[in-house]
């Protein structure tokens, strides 16, 4: 078991830094090709392929931080941090957001290992208690955010609201193989891609000097982070981006390095959690822990393995995240911007392609016209969220 | 073009398009598949299956429908009251693959009579 563990994790460590940074694609799909591709052997090895499962979710949430800052093509989890990261990069302190990003990852991981006893126990009787009031708490949830908005912009925010939770609920309705993939990829990838198109064909020359933390306040929007990203495994439908939200107006951050420490605090946060609340509650909360669960029966030891490797591979990951991004740099700059963006949209219309066809694409298009319109309005894209929760909320309450 | 303005046209756009969405909808059928086919396809995805009904088990409100001849799957199908179902029946069934202890199963949202012969 221990040398399954081990090799599971180097090799899920490995792939997940190839879709980390494959840009626009969705540790969801992912894994499903990771499962998909392995299927003939997937049950031989069950240790082999946990370990390879959970590294590649750790590593790929790692990763996934570069193109979205140096191609503006995030998940939907760094939805609330590519702004502040984008606006580094035009400032040349691109590496600079990438090095906050994973310390943020690492204070929010350890913390995570510190308290994940205790909350191994809090889960249950927290989710127990929530199980009445949880599908009024993710119908408001998007209709509380409006009042975050400027008063004029209110009502356009509104009918995103709306209009995301029309599109949510007319992709889930039809039973394809990856809702997500058009969904998602319209609303918070291809609407953000498009806007490349307007900036400067180079990227500004980059500064590679780390810059000296003020860790005190990182520790504590991390930590704070961390803890509101791990208690989304009890709200279905709530997604890192409305957790971002709620950690910085609880921390009040202003400053952008501290917010994307704090954003990928929650990202880490709730990854970890996830992994707790699978053995806690028996639910798995995202598609690599759902297919861990159909492959092997789940067992406290497991689970306490597995958050050791997880831990383990955060830790080289956050290192090689930061090496790995000037590398990044210099080849990114070696393109021209909008030839890259451009080769990135065509292969985000692809995967779309290939997994859901033509009826995907109409989706991916509503969806890129709702994240354009919130863009150009200037309102939160959180907004476009209800995509998500309000299906969700109507799954508790109807 | 100012930015609202454009905001604005997207936001017409949208609509259009959740509209083409909604007649797509009413006028998709899932992908027809055999009895076989259904273990190779992934959960969540919506399909409909055709075979013949080998046996129907009630329990309360749920009535579990097995089809098929020599590999046979189960649907699942929630209803109040008692299924009008008998072995031999050929039924077509619409709905959303589930993986239930290691095993797929079809959640049937719609189930239409093909034929009473077997």
């Amino acid at each position: 078991m221990f040398l399954e563990l081990i090799l599971g994790g180097i090799s899920g460590f490995l792939l997940g830094i190839i879709t980390g940074l494959t840009p626009g694609l969705h540790i969801n799909l992912a894994s499903a090709i990771i499962v998909s591709a392995a299927a003939p052997f997937i049950h031989l090895q069950p240790f082999y392929f946990s370990a390879l499962l959970v590294s590649a979710m750790i590593s790929h949430n790692m990763f996934d931080f570069i193109p979205s800052v140096f191609l503006g093509a995030p998940d939907e989890a760094e939805a609330m941090s590519v702004l502040p990261a984008h606006q580094l990069l035009l400032l040349g302190r691109g590496v600079e957001a990438v090095y906050y990003s994973a310390v943020g990852a690492v204070v929010g991981a350890l913390l995570m290992i510190i308290i994940s006893i205790p909350f191994w126990f809090f889960l249950p009787i927290a989710y127990g208690l929530s199980q009445g009031f949880i599908g009024f708490v993710l119908i408001l949830l998007p209709f509380a955010m409006i009042l975050r908005e400027q008063k004029g912009k209110r009502f356009f925010a509104l009918a995103l609201i709306l209009l995301s939770a029309c599109l949510g609920f007319a992709t889930f309705s039809i039973g394809l193989k990856d809702p997500l993939l058009p969904l998602l990829s319209g609303l918070f990838g291809i609407s953000v891609l498009l806007g490349n198109f307007s900036v400067s064909a180079k990227i500004p020359p980059q500064l590679l000097d780390l810059p000296k933390i003020e860790l005190k306040g990182l520790s504590i929007v991390s930590s704070v982070g961390s803890i509101i990203g791990s208690l989304l495994n009890l709200f279905p439908g709530v997604g890192p981006s409305q957790a971002s939200i709620l950690t910085i107006s609880a921390t009040n951050v202003k400053k952008k390095e501290l917010v994307i420490a704090s954003v990928s605090a929650v990202s880490t946060g709730s990854v970890f959690g996830s992994i707790i609340a699978l053995s806690a509650l028996g639910k798995a909360r995202n598609a690599p822990l759902v297919h861990l669960q159909n492959l092997i029966s789940v067992s406290s030891d497991l689970i306490a393995a597995l958050m050791l490797l997880g831990i383990i591979v955060l830790a080289i990951g956050s290192l090689t995240v930061v090496f790995l991004a000037p590398f990044f740099m210099r080849i990114i700059a070696k393109f021209d911007y909008r030839t890259l963006t451009a080769a990135i949209l065509a292969l985000t219309l692809s995967l779309v392609l290939w997994r859901t066809w033509l009826i995907g694409i109409l989706i991916l298009s509503i969806g890129t016209c709702l994240g354009i319109a919130a863009h150009k309005a200037e309102v939160g894209k959180h907004h476009l969220m209800a995509c998500l929760l309000i299906p969700t909320a109507s799954y508790f309450l109807f | 073009m100012e930015p609202e303005s454009f905001a604005h046209i997207c936001l017409g756009m949208a609509i259009i398009g959740l509209l083409a969405l909604y007649v797509v909808i009413t006028f998709y059928h899932p992908k027809e598949v055999e009895v076989e086919e259904l273990y190779e396809k992934d959960a969540e995805e919506r399909v409909r299956l055709k075979g013949t009904v080998v046996d129907i088990i009630q329990k309360n409100k749920t009535s579990i429908i097995v089809l098929g001849h020599y590999r046979t799957a189960d649907v699942i199908f929630f209803t109040d009251g008692k299924i009008s179902l008998s072995k031999g029946q050929e039924i077509r069934v619409d709905g959303r693959v589930q993986e239930y202890r290691g095993k797929k199963e079809l959640v049937a949202d719609e189930i239409s009579l093909v034929s009473n012969v077997p």
